[in-house]
């Protein structure tokens, strides 16, 4: 009612301060719009690039000690590396290979079966409806 | 002075980090989200072969509303994070207006027309089943609700003791979820994007 009666008593202000609402409406939503999409890669890339930072810089305090040309600082290097780092980054590679491999198999099998599960059950029922995934299971770039 | 030493194990733990960095942002959530779907994909085909044994037609309200949830969180089941569902909130409350909710109201309308009450009570669990799924989905991918999970199952197991471990936790789950996540706002969501 209040407002009504600001809107009769001055529309043009009460124009601005819509035009204002919805933009403001706009912005946020996307802003936040594009946090939700891309947080989890901005955040992964923020703590990549602190470890590599922090690697760098080591190396640089220590090659104002020793000259990274000399081939004994290589070796001294890889002399030093603990045998549990060794095999704990041995294992995770493998697992994670191994890993990799098994899902690209699984979403094989799951492109081979869909369509074949998909026609059979329109069978039985003619108006099945549909998850929209890609027929490899996986979310379509439409609705990232 | 560094020495060499120092310097490898600066450079190991920043190499491990870095493996941890990928597989915490890219490997785990992809896993687990395979993980939620395959589930609801499995739940979506009993539900399907139980309209086929012929206890509730394909084309009754409550098996489509049931059906078309489920899609719709087979489909945005990569937004279903405690982080997402934040921010969507924020999204809702500064950039769009909010949707109309009436799936839960269509939901209690078609459940109400299901004549046999065993068939009445299958779908109701298949609704809980679900629901269940996209609980521990939201629960076990955030610390802040691992955290909030864990003093819940504490309190659980002090009420019902150590017999039932899993009924504890899956009240544990359902107190948490329902206490920060608005359930019918994701089921609307969900419904309306299938």
């Amino acid at each position: 009612m209040a407002e009504r009666k600001k809107r009769k008593e001055d529309p043009k202000k009460a124009r601005d301060g819509e035009a204002e609402t919805k933009f403001s409406r706009w912005f946020w939503g996307h802003v936040f719009s594009l946090i939700r999409r891309h947080g989890n890669f901005i955040a992964g890339c923020v703590l990549f690039g602190y470890c590599f930072r922090q690697a760098a810089t080591a190396l640089q305090t220590f090659a104002g000690h020793r000259s990274l040309a000399d081939l004994k600082f290589a070796f001294g290097l890889f002399s030093n590396v603990t045998w549990a780092f060794s095999i704990n980054i041995t294992l995770s590679g493998l697992s994670i290979g191994l890993y990799l491999r098994e899902r690209g198999n699984h979403r094989r099998t799951r492109e081979r079966l869909t369509a074949r599960i998909k026609e059979l059950e329109i069978k039985i029922d003619p108006n099945r409806t549909s998850s929209h995934l890609t027929s490899e299971g996986l979310t379509r770039r439409d609705d990232q | 002075m560094m020495d060499a030493k120092t310097l490898v194990t600066i450079l190991e733990a920043a190499i491990a980090s870095c493996g941890l960095v990928i597989v915490v942002f890219w490997l785990w959530p992809c896993m687990r989200l395979d993980i939620f779907r395959q589930k609801m994909f499995a739940l979506r085909d009993e539900l399907f072969d139980y309209a086929e044994s012929g206890r509730i037609g394909f084309n009754h309200p409550a098996y489509r509303l049931l059906r078309q949830s489920m899609n719709g969180f087979i489909r945005y089941g990569h937004r279903l994070t405690f982080f997402q569902i934040n921010l969507m909130m924020l999204y809702w409350k500064f950039g769009a207006s909010q949707p109309p909710m009436d799936w839960t109201e269509k939901w209690n309308r078609a459940i109400a027309t299901v004549n046999d009450e065993q068939v009445r009570e299958n779908l109701v669990k298949f609704h809980e089943r679900s629901i269940m799924l996209v609980s521990e989905r939201l629960v076990l991918g955030s610390p802040v609700l691992l955290l909030v999970l864990f003093v819940g199952l504490l309190i659980g197991l002090f009420n019902l003791g150590w017999k039932s471990a899993k009924a504890a936790f899956n009240r544990a789950i359902a107190e948490t979820t329902s206490r920060l996540i608005d359930f019918e706002r994701l089921e609307e969501e969900a419904a309306r994007a299938a």
